[in-house]
Parts: C-alpha cells; sequence; structure tokens
C-alpha cells in the first residue's frame, strides 16, 4: 500500500475490560486503558518502520484483533449472574458449535451495571494472574475504494458489460469489464473491481460515437498514486490494438463524482441506429408519413417486454420518442435512427413486441410486421467524465 | 431543436448481404417469431366438449325460465363435419415465459371451417383471470394454472364457444386485454392476437411443454 498516512484499529480480547475494573476496585482509580495504549504503541512503531503518520481519519485503516485463549472465560461469570443484561444464543453451524451476544460492548455495558461485591467474590480483586502473552488473532487492511472513470465503447457485437455466465458456461467471450477493468487491476493493484455503466445495452448492440460513461471502483488499491499518462496508456492500448471494447476520457474521478452516471442513467436521452426489415417494402406515402410523425415527438406505452418480464414488474411504461428519421437502404432493408428518452426499449418499439408496445414502428407503417436486424448505440448525451487535457 | 450529428454516424454502413437469408421471410412475415420463440402445440383433451357443456347449460337455463320453450339449443348448430382439432400454439421465449394462442389450423381461423363455425364475435377471458392483478417482480396475484384449465371462452356468431387452455403449467402474468376488446384481431393481426403470457413453474423445458407437440400432427 501506498499511503502516507494510517490509522491503527485495536480489538482487544473481552477480558481486558474485567481485569481494568478489578484493578479500579483495588486501586480506587481508573487504570490506564489498555486498549489506547497498545493502539498508540502500535502506531508510533508503524510511523516509524513504514514512514508514515498516524492519523484517525486516515483513508488507510488497520484492524488488528487480538485474543487470549488462557482468559477467554473470565467474562463467564458475568453471563451467569442474577440480573445479567447479557442475552447470548447458542447454536450449531456448519457443524460448529458457536455461542453469540457475549460481544464486547455487552460486557462493558454489563459491567457497568455490576455491582463491586460480585466482581470481588465471582472473579477477584485483584485479577488472577497469567501466564502465556496476548497474540494477534487478525490483521485486517482496509482503504477507501479508488475510482477511474471514463466512457467505453464497444465495436463489435457479443460482448457483455459484465462476465455473462448461465449454469457455469460463459454466454460471451469478453466482457467490457474485463477488458476494461483487468489492466486497471494490474496498475493498481486491488483486490476486486465493479464497473458501473450509466445504462447497459444488450450484448448483441455496439456502443458507438464518444462512448457510454461508467465508472469502476477498486477495492482496496495498493497504489494509488498514479499518473494520468499511466490511465492514458490503458486507454491508448486499447485503442491502437484495435480492440473491440475501447475507452474515452479514462481517468481517476472522486467518489462523489459517482453520482452523475446514476443520474445520467434516467434522465438523459439516447441516439441510436438501427437496422430493419419490413415484410413488405413501404410506400413513399407511408415513409413519408413516418418521418413527419419523426420530426415531432412521439409518445410511446411499453408495456414490459416479454424477454425482461421474467425478472422485472408488469407495468405500462410512458416513454417519448423524441426524433426519429427512417431512410430505405434497398428491398426491405431500412435504416432507422432515433433520439429516445432513457428507459425506452428500441427493440420493441421496431416490432412492437406482439402489440404490447403501442405505437410501434409496425403499427406506424399500417402493421407490416417489422423486425430489428442490427442495432447500436450512436450516442449516450451525458457529459462525463471531462475530457482529459494532456 | 437542431439535433447535433455526429459526423462518424453517418458513416454506419449495415452488410446487407449477410442478411440474404431473410429472403426466406418475405412469403412468412410471421417468421421472425422463431428468432425470438421456440413454438409448440397443444390440443385440448376433448375440444368440443366445452361447446357441449355451455349448450347444455343454456338448455337447462331455458327449461327452468320457460318451460313452454321446446327449442332444443343444444340440437344448434351441429356441424355437419366434425371440427378439425382446436390446436393452440404456445411460444416460449428464452426466459420460458410462454405466450399461448390459436395456431392457424384452429377451427376459429382456418378457413374452409368459417362457414360451420361463423365469425369470432366476442372474447371472454374467465373470470379469475380477468380478475387477477399481478403486481411487482415476484408476481404476486398471479392465476396458478395447469394445461388444460380454461383462460378464455370464444364465442361465434353461430353460437359455438370454444375453450381457449394454459396448455403449460405455471402462473398467469397477463391477458390481452386488447384482444378482449377487438376480437378481430385473430384475423387481422394473428401475432399481436396471442391469449396470455404464463410463467411456468419450472425451467426443464422438457416438462414445461409436456402436454405439447412439436408439430400440430392429426391425433
Amino acid at each position: 500500500f501506498d499511503c502516507t498516512t494510517v490509522c491503527v484499529n485495536v480489538e482487544m480480547p473481552k477480558s481486558i475490560y474485567i481485569r481494568q475494573k478489578s484493578l479500579q476496585i483495588l486501586n480506587k482509580r481508573t487504570p490506564t486503558d489498555m486498549k489506547d495504549t497498545i493502539k498508540y504503541i502500535i502506531g508510533k512503531r508503524l510511523a516509524e518502520s513504514c514512514c508514515v503518520a498516524v492519523d484517525s481519519e486516515s483513508e488507510m485503516q488497520i484492524d488488528i484483533a487480538f485474543k487470549h485463549s488462557e482468559s477467554a472465560g473470565d467474562h463467564q461469570f458475568l453471563i451467569d449472574r442474577e440480573g445479567t443484561t447479557i442475552k447470548t444464543r447458542s447454536f450449531r453451524k456448519k457443524g460448529v458449535d458457536r455461542t453469540e451476544g457475549d460481544s464486547t460492548s455487552a460486557i462493558i455495558a454489563d459491567l457497568a451495571l455490576c455491582d463491586e461485591s460480585t466482581v470481588q467474590l465471582q472473579f477477584g480483586v485483584p485479577p488472577p494472574a497469567i501466564q502465556e502473552a496476548a497474540e494477534i488473532d487478525s490483521m485486517v487492511y482496509r482503504r477507501k475504494s479508488l475510482f477511474v472513470g471514463g466512457r467505453y465503447l464497444k465495436l463489435e457485437r457479443n460482448i457483455s458489460q459484465t462476465p455473462f455466465v448461465v449454469e457455469g458456461k460463459r454466454v460471451t467471450e469478453l466482457s467490457v469489464s474485463e477488458v476494461i477493468g483487468d489492466p486497471i487491476k494490474d496498475l493498481i493493484r486491488c483486490d476486486s473491481y465493479n464497473m458501473v455503466g450509466s445504462g447497459r445495452e444488450d450484448a448483441d448492440v455496439r456502443m458507438l460515437g464518444d462512448g457510454r460513461p461508467f465508472y469502476i471502483e477498486c477495492t482496496n488499491p495498493r497504489i494509488t498514486n498514479i499518473t494520468q499518462e499511466q490511465i492514458s496508456q490503458i486507454e491508448r492500448h486499447l485503442t491502437e490494438t484495435g480492440s473491440a471494447v475501447q475507452c474515452r476520457r479514462l481517468q481517476i474521478i472522486r467518489p462523489e463524482d459517482t453520482k452523475i452516471i446514476k443520474e445520467g442513467e434516467e434522465h438523459k436521452t439516447k441516439h441510436y441506429c438501427a437496422l430493419v426489415w419490413f415484410a413488405t417494402p413501404l410506400s413513399s406515402e407511408t415513409l413519408d408519413k413516418i418521418n413527419r410523425l419523426g420530426s415531432e415527438a412521439i409518445e410511446l406505452d411499453q408495456a414490459t417486454p416479454i424477454r425482461v418480464l421474467h425478472r422485472r414488474a408488469p407495468l405500462v411504461r410512458k416513454r417519448k420518442l423524441l426524433h426519429l428519421d427512417l431512410v430505405h437502404l434497398e428491398g426491405h432493408f431500412y435504416k432507422v435512427r432515433i433520439e429516445s428518452e432513457a428507459g425506452t426499449y428500441i427493440k420493441e418499439f421496431v416490432h412492437g413486441d406482439l402489440g404490447r408496445t403501442v405505437p410501434s414502428l409496425s403499427s406506424l407503417s399500417g402493421n407490416v410486421t417489422a423486425d430489428i436486424i442490427e442495432l447500436d448505440v450512436e450516442n449516450v448525451s451525458l457529459d462525463f467524465p471531462p475530457v482529459v487535457t494532456e | 431543436m437542431e439535433l447535433v450529428r455526429d459526423a462518424r454516424s453517418v458513416d454506419i454502413e449495415y452488410d446487407l448481404a449477410a442478411y440474404g437469408y431473410l429472403d426466406a421471410w418475405k412469403d412468412r412475415p410471421m417468421s421472425f417469431l422463431d428468432r425470438y420463440f421456440t413454438t409448440r402445440y397443444y390440443c385440448a383433451p376433448s375440444p368440443d366438449a366445452t361447446a357441449a357443456a355451455a349448450a347444455q347449460k343454456r338448455k337447462l337455463d331455458q327449461l327452468t325460465s320457460d318451460p313452454s320453450d321446446t327449442s332444443d339449443p343444444s340440437d344448434t348448430p351441429a356441424p355437419s363435419d366434425p371440427l378439425p382439432p382446436a390446436w393452440q400454439y404456445v411460444r416460449m421465449a428464452p426466459n420460458k415465459l410462454c405466450v399461448i394462442g390459436l395456431a392457424s389450423m384452429h377451427p376459429l381461423l382456418d378457413s374452409s371451417c368459417q362457414a360451420s363455425v361463423g365469425r369470432v364475435v366476442r372474447v371472454e377471458f374467465v373470470q379469475h383471470v380477468a380478475d387477477a392483478q399481478v403486481r411487482g417482480k415476484k408476481k404476486r396475484g398471479a392465476q396458478r394454472l395447469a394445461p388444460d384449465t380454461p383462460v378464455c371462452l370464444v364465442h361465434t356468431d353461430r353460437g359455438l364457444v370454444f375453450s381457449v387452455r394454459a396448455a403449460v403449467h405455471g402462473q398467469l402474468i397477463e391477458w390481452n386485454a386488447r384482444l378482449a376488446e377487438t376480437p378481430e384481431l385473430l384475423y387481422t393481426h394473428p401475432e399481436q392476437a396471442f391469449f396470455a403470457i404464463i410463467k411456468p413453474g419450472t425451467l426443464d423445458n422438457t416438462k414445461i411443454f409436456d402436454r405439447c407437440h412439436e408439430q400440430p400432427n392429426i391425433l
């Protein structure tokens, strides 16, 4: 980890609190708090050997838990005493007997309510001597995630946004998150990454133009001191090797900026281009009529498409197509370009989803059967992240 | 508002030659549905049973309300030739949802039966189907169905009533209100004239199509 500050969090064995209370009864004054002392000592040593400063607000948190098996049963008398506030549950999990409820905070709380004579009788003042030293049970490193933002392009079909696995087999060979995420993971050496895009497109749909905004959250990054040049190198490499998945404006972003991605998904409009097949070529009147309608907004009522109905609520959504134009290519093939509100199902608009999307390109053409052959997203009108200036 | 057109977008070219196979669609426009669905066929055990039962009921009602009426409704309108089996289609999407409707060789859609069967005048969804309110992702309130459960009754102008069955085990997700409003869709827009969408109780294709056939063979 290339951090400059750390914050050390220490978890002491539970018996320490009881022993401190016992000493308090003995000496009639509060003893030095062991936990803070240990925390300070460890922090100081770490600071010296690793050249970091100790700061409780640090982005790098180290959780150290100590255990001491010899005194593990010290708090039992608190659970057994009359009027205890500690509630424990014993159960068997995965073949191992466990007991829960005797947490540190529960013990401290109950200890405050327990009278001195009980501590004296059941436990002992001063506390019983011990033979073994406490040892480290675990050490967990937690660092604030690093966020890398950008816009991705998908220049070929059959690429999903994230790895698509059905019944243990990969359905698509590539995924956007892996092509862009893996090099980033190697560069900043994080535990794992998670990609969030501003909306999605189907695996068989390309994402062209300037790409779709996304961010990748990298958990527990080791190296955060990354130059823009290093990041741009990843972007350049993908572009120069003609990768099917490319990115633009790749850069490190602030955690607060990630909100923009999700907000954009719901409010921003998208531009599409599709190849459409009509059962009977349209007359020029029909074509003109459709284009005239398309120059103004078209309101749609879309019932949840059958292809997603198994995992979405059945609703009818009102969506607007802000602009549409239809051009004849040759024979039964037409090219349609659409600008639509976020959340519009374009494929269903073309073929009508068995009449469940009204109107549809099929219904507008006088109920000629229409099907969508290819779909491309030309543009996602959310301006994020900002263009990288060299 | 002027649309900003990216110069690149004008360059999207589609390789139409790759789609030569779509020529086959020109003659059978409904074949595009095969891209999206796996089609199977179902036939109710005794297709005229409901028609006969409905006739019986009418007869009983008439007897109780007007004893002097001597006409026998169950005699009309008996078709002179036996009707072809009432085949329904089951179109299953990749996500297993099944769309059910009348196959093109169903008596109601078979032009050669028009004379005896008549034209559809009313599409009446069964009471508990019409009343059910399906809500949410988990599809709460959905009516449970067995393959032979009647989902809808179709009335013709010759007094015949055909029962449309669920064809699969599952929950009824949606019934086609547009069809109920516009029964003519059966003739004008067959692909929009589905009756219902059913979510099967299992993901196993063999079990889903337990009562279905690959082809509508004459039984």
